[in-house]
């Protein structure tokens, strides 16, 4: 009974509006209405209106995870300058990541990764041992809360991922970019549309080491990170970054480079000769150049508690293009220069065949073949500041594939 | 000679209401005159919502039209702007805010005498580009074709040369009329007369007819019309009186007004919904990416985006990714309305637009498309 009276009133409207448009006009023949008819298209049309059901809890909860990972296959070779034989090997990495967003504010990840548990600097494993099997661990375990009643501002808790400003050239001279820190960490960012486009804090207290019997070792990060339009087609970036290690002693076994001690007396080196606060200006200017990003990029770090004068590093590059889709590039060169306690050795890059004390580059290039997968050609130069004799630089090539998803 | 500016001022007709106003409270609500300048089309929109919205007047200056209008709010000449295209990127760069009223028809007249009720943009094409000069070419009288179009200032002459024309010069033979309302009276007087105007303007008018193109009549409900703007108002924001307006505009109450004469931002079964039948949508929007470095490898998530109820008004902020690798866009659920999105077009540069979400139905929007788009 209401479907015809609908459609009725419908086609009455509908004749109603068309005349409001066309103005007066002659009088139309009167055709004979198929109720039946008009009652069927009322139904389909309501039909097709309809929204479809609601996604059921399952497919809810599907929707809120996310699924991540990568898979790199390296061949590497290391011409040394000194008397070590060089060395050829292959290596793969392989990374899965789960994201779960519980809420619209509190998301928990953990990642998979393969690679030796006790080296956090590399996920890596080489091919091959006697066919060993691979080991897996876990390098993210976080839950991270967004409040809503805080816009910008995010608190990280677990082991997660570093986040903060890196050299866009290359970036791990004072963190490797293996390491996921352990501990707490706040974000904020906040952007505007004037000349400050945009300024992130990130403030990060880390558990480096911990012992039941014996002192604490502790990372307290700072760093604040300001986004300038200097003009329609140049930006600077302008980061300064404050890392404070307590008690680097508790990770004497693992320094690679920096300066040692025999704090006991023993006839041993059994401490770093110095502490470590080091303070790590970026400065990065960025422009399109025929649609690809360019980078020209200055950073420097110190160490404000370095036992010698040997507290000193910085670098200088550029790189131009990207890796997003399938056809892009990204070229880049990098020279630095890093003094024996300008870094903290632990927790700096292991590319190079030398985590600190010497002068080098990095240059190379990278070519996306599809969607997810590049190729990266690259080398590294090393040539040590400092040692018990002089040597000639040291090489090391890697040619990587690697693959996203 | 140069024309003098048309204004209109529309004499208190909000007088009922403000009168009622005090009847029910010991406060006297200040009325506020508001200068607006620019598309005479979005000032027909005005004129109405004043006689409904109480304690805001208008100063309508329709004459500059939309160019004017947007010259004027950028020079801060002007409080309130009418466009009726897409706001150009410099104007938003500039701080400006936009808020979409509805989307406008662009009807084609003839005489009422004139049997045509038809023509396909083709033959619109020839008629105003001067190819066919007699009626009879097209299926009507031999009568010479006399085609009018409004001023080069009005967005109506630049949306109907680019979506009609195909980009090209008019015919040297069009006639020029302004304002835009006044092509009404000359084709009324031109028994070959053709004309396109804003579908605004032909509530009750029975001196012109509106013709139906590629089998498409304008009517405020019909989506498929094939040539139709949208209108915007510009503005600065933070403005008191301005803001509680434009809420108004956004609303159900407001958005009865814009389909008067235009196509309304929703549906015509959604204005009026109460919070209680509102169910939820999905929204997926394509921002802009920015690299994130992880260990030797670039990610490329899509960066945050804000989702307003109206200017002012943050409703959810939406960071897009869950994780620094995660390369897919949220997908946000959202009670059923209109929005407006606020996204990065470029490092600190904003991009804003609308979205309708629509209950257990899918929208997406592509940052980069709506960008090219308003280029």
């Amino acid at each position: 009974m209401i479907l015809p009276l609908l459609a009725l009133s419908v086609a009455a409207l509908q004749a109603a509006a068309q005349e409001d448009v066309v103005g007066p006009r002659e009088p139309r023949p009167t055709a004979p209405v198929d109720r039946a008819e008009v009652a069927r298209a009322v139904d389909e049309y309501l039909a097709a209106s309809r929204p479809p059901a609601p996604p059921s809890a399952w497919e809810r909860a599907l929707a809120r995870l996310t699924l991540y990972g990568d898979f790199r296959l390296r061949a590497e070779a290391d011409l040394r300058g000194d008397d070590t034989p060089d060395r050829e090997r292959f290596r793969q990495r392989t990374r899965l990541g789960v994201n779960y967003e519980f809420r619209d504010d509190l998301l928990f990840g953990v990642r998979v990764v393969t690679g030796d548990p006790d080296d956090p600097n590399s996920s890596a494993t080489t091919f091959s041992d006697g066919f060993d099997d691979i080991e897996l661990s876990l390098d993210r375990a976080f839950l991270q809360w967004r409040p809503r009643g805080a816009p910008g501002l995010t608190l990280t808790g677990g082991k997660f991922t570093q986040g903060w400003r890196v050299d866009p050239i290359y970036g791990e001279l004072v963190w490797d970019a293996d390491i996921q820190p352990e501990g707490a960490r706040l974000d904020w960012s906040w952007s505007g549309e004037g000349r400050v486009r945009r300024v992130d804090v990130h403030l990060g207290q880390y558990v480096a080491s911990e012992h039941s019997q014996a002192t604490d070792a502790y990372n307290t990060q700072v760093q604040v990170d300001a986004r300038l339009a200097l003009s329609p087609q140049w930006s600077l970036d302008a980061a300064l970054g404050y890392y404070a290690v307590t008690n680097p002693d508790a990770l004497f076994d693992r320094n690679r480079g920096n300066a040692t001690r025999d704090a006991s007396g023993g006839g041993m080196p059994d401490a770093y000769a110095s502490e470590f606060s080091i303070l790590n200006p970026i400065l990065t200017l960025e422009r399109p150049v025929r649609g690809l990003p360019l980078h020209l990029s200055l950073q420097s770090f110190s160490n404000l508690r370095a036992a010698s004068g040997r507290d000193t590093g910085y670098s200088v590059g550029a790189a131009l293009g990207r890796m997003r889709e399938k056809g892009d590039w990204r070229g880049y060169l990098q020279w630095m220069r890093i003094e024996q306690d300008a870094v903290f050795s632990p927790f700096a890059q292991d590319d190079f065949l030398e985590a600190t004390n010497f002068s080098g580059a990095v240059m190379g290039a990278r070519y996306q073949v599809a969607d997810g997968v590049g190729l990266h050609l690259w080398t590294l130069v090393t040539d040590p500041l400092t040692g018990p004799t002089p040597e000639d630089p040291s090489w090391r090539l890697r040619l990587d594939l690697d693959m996203r998803f | 000679m140069k024309e003098k500016p048309h204004i209109i001022r529309v004499a208190a007709a909000a007088s009922l209401l403000w009168g009622a106003g005090c009847a029910t409270t010991e406060t006297v609500t200040e009325s506020v005159t508001v200068h607006y300048v620019g598309s005479s089309t979005v000032a027909v929109f005005l004129s109405e919502a004043e006689s409904v919205y109480p304690g805001l007047h208008f100063d309508l200056d329709t004459a500059p039209e939309s160019a004017g209008g947007e010259r004027a709010i950028f020079r801060g000449e002007a409080r309130l702007a009418g466009i009726a295209t897409h706001p150009s990127a410099e104007t938003l760069n500039a701080g400006i805010a936009s808020t979409l009223v509805g989307r406008d028809a662009i009807a084609v007249v003839v005489h009422p005498d004139n049997p045509v009720e038809d023509l396909s943009r083709d033959q619109l094409r020839a008629l105003f580009r001067g190819e066919i000069t007699d009626w009879s070419q097209v299926g009507g009288p031999e009568l010479a074709v006399t085609p009018f179009v409004v001023a080069p200032d009005s967005a109506t002459h630049t949306v109907f040369q680019r979506e009609v024309l195909g980009g090209q010069a008019y015919g040297e033979g069009c006639q020029v009329a302004r304002p835009d309302r006044g092509l009404i009276e000359l084709v009324a007087r031109t028994p070959g007369g053709i004309g396109h105007i804003s579908f605004g303007f032909l509530h009750g008018e029975e001196r012109v007819r509106p013709i139906a193109v590629d089998g498409e009549r304008p009517t405020v409900t019909n989506f498929e019309y094939p040539i139709a703007r949208p209108l915007y108002l510009l503005h600065r924001p933070g403005d008191p009186a301005l803001d509680g307006f434009l809420e108004w505009v956004d609303s159900s109450a407001g958005q009865r007004v814009v389909m008067r004469h235009f196509v309304g931002k929703r549906v015509v079964g959604e204005v009026g919904a109460t919070e209680a039948e509102v169910a939820t949508g999905t929204l997926i929007v394509y921002t802009r990416r920015e690299p994130v470095y992880d260990g030797g490898i670039y990610y490329y998530p899509y960066t945050a985006y804000e989702v307003r109820k109206r200017y002012g008004e943050l409703f959810r902020r939406v960071p897009n990714r869950r994780g620094h690798n995660d390369e897919r866009p949220t997908r946000v659920e959202l009670p059923a309305d209109t929005y407006l999105v606020v996204a990065e077009s470029a490092p600190g540069e904003k991009v804003e637009f609308f979205v309708r979400i629509e209950a257990g139905r899918v929208t997406e929007a592509d940052v980069e498309e709506i960008l090219e788009e308003r280029r």
